[in-house]
C-alpha cells in the first residue's frame, strides 16, 4: 500500500516534472510582454503597436497580456535605449522605424540595429515627395532642372539626421548635389513650409501625400520600385532616371540575446496576427502593405540604409552650421 | 465661417463635451475661487489625465478650466482681498473695500457680470480675427516667426511684472532649462554630459509641473496653516439690474478691448490687462478719487479686462501656434501633447479642434455666469478651505502625471528639482511667468532662426528683404530700449508708476 502510494507520488511528480520540462518553451509567455514605442500615445508608430497588442491579446495561442509603454523623446532614442538595455526575456520588446540607423550615423546613439535581435518588419511605408500644388515645380523632372540649371534654387524641407533629410539629399546627391536643405521639423512643419512657399519640397509618407491633397499638396515621385497603388499617376525615382529607392520600416526590437525559441513564439503570433483580416484593414488604413518581413531581409534592409546614409553625415552636419 | 461656428456651438451642447466644458468651468471657478491654487496649475495637472482623451475634449476640458479660473478668482479677491488667481489682483484694489463697506454682493454681480461682457467681447474677435489670421499667416517664413517670437520673449520680459531686469533673467534661465537634448536644428545632441537621461533634454511637462505647482506646494507648506476669513455674501443668488448694465457698458467695452488687444500680444498675461484697463478707467472717470476705495467701476474694468484677455490670447496661439499668454503656453503643450502641430495650418488640418476651443470659450463664459451668479456663497466658502489639506493630494498628482508622460523615474526628479528652483525665483521675485515663456519659447526662436539662415543659405541678410520680420524685431527693440531711454530723461528716485508697483509673486 506505501509501496504503490510512493510510487504513485514518484510517477506523478515524475509526470509533474516532464510537463514542466515541456512547457518550459509553451510557458513563454506567462506574464505580461511590454511593448515600448518611442512616441507620444496617438502617433502613427503607437497606432500600429496597439494594433498588435489587440491582436496579440485575442490570440489564445499567444496568450498573455500586452502592455504598451510610450517613452517619446529625443528622436526615439530614450526609447530604443530602454529596449536595447532591457533583460533579453522575451518579456521587452520595441518597435520603430527607420530612425534607428539614421540617429547611429549622427552619433545621437553610440548603437544601431545590429544592437538588437531583431524580430522583423510588420511593413514597409511607402514615401514619396509633394510639393506646393499651385507655385511649386510642375513635376518631379522639372524639379532636377530647375535645380541643375540654377543650383541652391530649389529648397527641401527636411528633419536634421533623419531619414526624411537624407532620402532628399540622396535625390540632390545623384542629381548633382545642388539641392538646398532646410531645417523645418515634424511632418506638420513641413507640410506648413512647403505650402507656405517657404521650401519646394518635402518627404511624405504616400499616405499623408494622398491626406493633404485637399490641403494643396501635390505628390511628384515616389520612392518605390514601382508605382504605388493609392498615386498610380505618380511617377517612380527610377522613371525619372534617379536611382534612389527608399521605404520607411516599421520595425519590431528585441534586447539581443532573447531565448531562439522565445523569438520563435513572437515572431509565430506576428504571423498569426498578420493573417487577421482586421489587422491587414487597419495596416493598410496606416498605409502599409502588411506583410511580415523576417529579420534577416530587415536586418539586410537596414544595412544597406546605413550604407547609404554614412557617406552623408558630412554633408548633413555641414549644412546645419 | 459662421456655420464653422454654428456647427461647433451645436457641437459644444451634446452631453459629452458640454459634460468636460462644464467640469472645466466649475473646477476652475473652484481653483480660482482658493487662493494659492490657480488656473494654471490646474490645466498642468490635468494635461497627463487627458494623454489618452480625444484630443478636442482634452483641449474643451481645457479651455474651461481656463475661462473658469480667471473668473473665479474675482470671489476671493473681493471677499478675502487675496487674488485667488493673479489676474485678479487689481480687482482687490475696488472689491474689498465694496465687500468690506457692506455691499459684497453687489462688488461680485459687477465682476461676475463685466467678466461675461469681456468673455463676449473677446469671443467675437476670436471669432473675427482667427481666420484671416491664420491666412495670413501662412505666408509667414522663419524669418516672421524669429521676429514674432523675438517679440513675445521681449514683450513678456518688458512688461509682465515689476522689475524688467528679473523678468529678462527669468526669461534667460527658461530658455537655458530648454537648451538640453537633442537639437532639433543640427540633429545633434547638446550640453547633456553624458548622461543618456538627458538625451530628450528637460521635457515641458515636468518643468511645468514643477515651477507652477511643486513651488506652490512648497510655499504654501512653508506658509504653514493660515484660514482667511471672508466677508459672508448674505444673498444666494447675484445678479446686476439693466441700469447698471447700460451705466457700465462703455467702461466694459472699452476694458474689454483693452484686454482683448493685450491677450492678443503674445506672452502678456491677464493680469497686465487688468491693469491696464483699471489705469485707463481711472483716467478717464469722472471720479478718479474713489477708485481704491471702492468703485465700481474699478471691479468692472478689472474683471472685463482679464476675462476679455483669456479670448484674445487664444487668438495667437490658434493661428500662429504662438502662446499669449502662459496659461497660453501651457494649452500649446497639451496640443504637442497630443500630436498636434499649432500654427497657421491649424485651421486646415484641424479646424474642427480650432472650432471646439472657440465655441468652448463662448459657451465656458456663459456656463461661468450662469455658476458664478448662482453658487456664489457656495464658492466663497472654499476660499476657507485649508490649503495644506489639499497640498499632499495634489503632489500625488503631480508625480503621476511627471512620470505617465515618457515612464520615466528621471522626469519626477526633474518636476522636484524645477520645483525648488520656481520657489527659490519666486522668493526673490523673478516672475514665473517669464521663465515658462523663455523655456516655451526659445527652442521655436532657435528652431526658426537658424532654419532661416539655412534657408537664406548662410546670411542674415534676407532678413532685410521681409517687412513683416523686420516690424516684428524693431517693436521688440523699441520695447526693450524704451524704459532705458525714459530712465536717461527721468530722474531717478521718481518712483515706478501704479502698474509697477502692483507686483505679485505669480504670472
Amino acid at each position: 500500500m506505501n509501496i504503490f502510494r510512493s510510487a504513485a507520488a514518484v510517477l506523478a511528480v515524475a509526470g509533474l516534472m516532464t510537463t514542466a520540462a515541456g512547457n518550459a518553451l509553451a510557458d513563454y509567455p506567462e506574464k505580461p510582454v511590454k511593448i515600448i514605442v518611442p512616441t507620444d500615445a496617438g502617433g502613427a508608430i503607437d497606432g500600429i503597436a496597439r494594433i498588435f497588442q489587440r491582436a496579440f491579446e485575442q490570440d489564445e495561442e499567444f496568450g498573455a497580456t500586452v502592455v504598451v509603454t510610450n517613452m517619446p523623446g529625443a528622436g526615439g532614442t530614450l526609447a530604443t535605449r530602454e529596449i536595447k538595455d532591457a533583460d533579453p526575456d522575451g518579456y521587452t520588446i520595441g518597435l520603430w522605424h527607420n530612425g534607428l540607423v539614421t540617429s547611429a550615423a549622427m552619433g545621437v546613439t553610440d548603437f544601431d540595429h545590429t544592437a538588437f535581435d531583431i524580430i522583423g518588419s510588420t511593413g514597409f511605408v511607402a514615401l514619396g515627395l509633394g510639393v506646393n500644388a499651385e507655385s511649386g515645380p510642375e513635376s518631379f523632372e522639372a524639379m532636377l532642372e530647375q535645380a541643375q540649371q540654377e543650383p541652391e534654387s530649389i529648397k527641401v524641407a527636411v528633419n536634421i539626421g533623419l531619414p526624411v533629410h537624407f532620402i532628399p539629399l540622396m535625390v540632390s546627391e545623384a542629381n548633382g548635389g545642388n539641392m538646398r536643405m532646410v531645417q523645418a521639423g515634424g511632418g506638420a512643419k513641413r507640410l506648413s513650409s512647403v505650402l507656405g512657399g517657404h521650401t519646394h519640397t518635402a518627404l511624405f509618407s504616400v499616405q499623408e501625400l494622398v491626406k493633404y491633397r485637399e490641403s494643396g499638396l501635390k505628390p511628384v515621385v515616389v520612392f518605390s520600385e514601382e508605382r504605388v497603388p493609392q498615386l498610380p499617376d505618380v511617377p517612380t525615382t527610377r522613371e525619372a532616371g534617379i536611382d534612389v529607392l527608399a521605404t520607411d520600416g516599421r520595425i519590431w526590437l528585441a534586447p539581443k540575446g532573447v531565448p531562439e525559441d522565445r523569438m520563435q513564439v513572437l515572431r509565430a503570433a506576428f504571423e498569426r496576427a498578420m493573417e487577421q483580416p482586421e489587422v491587414k484593414d487597419q495596416l493598410e488604413s496606416y498605409g502599409i502593405t502588411p506583410a511580415f518581413i523576417d529579420s534577416d531581409a530587415v536586418t539586410a534592409e537596414l544595412s544597406r540604409v546605413r550604407d547609404e546614409v554614412l557617406p552623408l553625415v558630412e554633408k548633413v552636419r555641414a549644412a546645419a552650421n | 465661417m459662421l456655420a464653422s461656428l454654428g456647427g461647433a456651438l451645436l457641437e459644444m451642447l451634446h452631453p459629452v463635451p458640454f459634460f468636460w466644458v462644464a467640469l472645466g468651468v466649475v473646477s476652475g471657478i473652484f481653483v480660482g475661487a482658493i487662493p494659492g491654487l490657480s488656473g494654471g496649475m490646474l490645466i498642468v495637472l490635468v494635461m497627463p489625465l487627458t494623454f489618452y482623451m480625444d484630443h478636442t475634449l482634452a483641449l474643451i476640458l481645457m479651455v474651461g478650466i481656463y475661462v473658469g479660473s480667471v473668473a473665479g478668482g474675482l470671489i476671493s479677491a473681493t471677499l478675502l482681498r487675496m487674488p485667488g488667481t493673479p489676474s485678479s489682483v487689481v480687482t482687490t484694489f475696488d472689491g474689498y473695500p465694496m465687500a468690506r463697506g457692506g455691499q459684497p454682493a453687489r462688488a461680485l454681480a459687477l465682476g461676475i457680470s463685466a467678466s461675461l461682457f469681456g468673455g463676449f467681447v473677446a469671443g467675437f474677435f476670436l471669432v473675427v480675427l482667427s481666420p484671416p489670421l491664420s491666412r495670413w499667416a501662412t505666408s509667414f517664413g522663419p524669418w516672421e516667426y524669429f521676429g514674432l517670437v523675438l517679440m513675445a520673449l521681449v514683450l513678456i520680459a518688458a512688461i509682465s511684472q515689476g522689475s524688467m531686469v528679473k523678468g529678462l533673467i527669468s526669461g534667460a534661465l527658461g530658455l537655458l532649462a530648454a537648451m538640453p537634448g537633442l537639437n532639433a536644428s543640427d540633429g545633434q545632441l547638446r550640453l547633456t554630459f553624458g548622461f543618456h537621461q538627458m538625451d530628450a533634454g528637460f521635457a515641458l511637462l515636468p518643468v511645468l509641473l514643477g515651477v507652477f505647482v511643486v513651488s506652490q506646494i512648497i510655499r504654501d507648506a512653508m506658509d504653514g496653516d493660515k484660514v482667511p476669513e471672508a466677508v459672508d455674501v448674505s444673498r444666494n443668488i447675484v445678479l446686476l439690474e439693466a441700469a447698471a448694465w447700460v451705466r457700465h457698458a462703455w467702461n466694459m467695452l472699452r476694458s474689454a478691448l483693452i484686454g482683448t488687444w493685450i491677450g492678443i500680444l503674445p506672452g502678456v498675461g491677464a493680469s497686465i490687462s487688468s491693469m491696464v484697463a483699471y489705469g485707463v478707467a481711472r483716467t478717464v472717470s469722472r471720479r478718479p478719487d474713489a477708485f481704491g476705495k471702492g468703485s465700481e467701476e474699478g471691479v468692472v474694468a478689472s474683471e472685463s479686462a482679464n476675462n476679455a484677455n483669456v479670448g484674445g490670447a487664444l487668438i495667437p496661439l490658434v493661428t500662429m501656434g504662438i502662446p499669449g499668454s502662459p496659461i497660453d503656453a501651457f494649452l500649446l503643450g497639451a496640443l504637442l501633447l497630443h500630436n498636434i502641430q499649432p500654427g497657421p495650418l491649424l485651421f486646415q488640418t484641424n479646424g474642427d479642434l480650432v472650432w471646439a476651443i472657440i465655441a468652448a470659450y463662448l459657451v465656458g463664459n456663459v456656463l461661468m455666469f450662469l455658476v458664478m451668479s448662482t453658487t456664489v456663497r457656495f464658492t466663497a466658502r472654499l476660499a476657507n478651505i485649508n490649503p495644506a489639506v489639499l497640498l499632499p493630494a495634489i503632489f500625488v498628482f503631480c508625480i503621476i502625471g511627471a512620470y505617465a508622460l515618457s515612464n520615466r523615474l528621471f522626469d519626477v526628479w526633474v518636476m522636484i528639482g524645477f520645483g525648488i528652483l520656481g520657489f527659490l525665483l519666486q522668493r526673490a521675485a523673478f516672475p514665473l511667468g517669464a521663465f515658462v515663456i523663455g523655456f516655451v519659447l526659445s527652442p521655436i526662436f532657435e528652431a526658426e532662426l537658424r532654419s532661416a539662415v539655412m534657408s537664406s543659405g548662410g546670411t542674415i541678410w534676407e532678413l532685410f528683404t521681409r517687412p513683416i520680420a523686420l516690424t516684428f524685431i524693431a517693436v521688440a527693440v523699441l520695447v526693450l530700449f524704451l524704459p532705458l531711454l525714459r530712465g536717461l530723461r527721468r530722474r531717478p528716485g521718481d518712483g515706478p508708476d501704479e502698474a509697477g508697483q502692483t507686483r505679485q509673486s505669480k504670472p
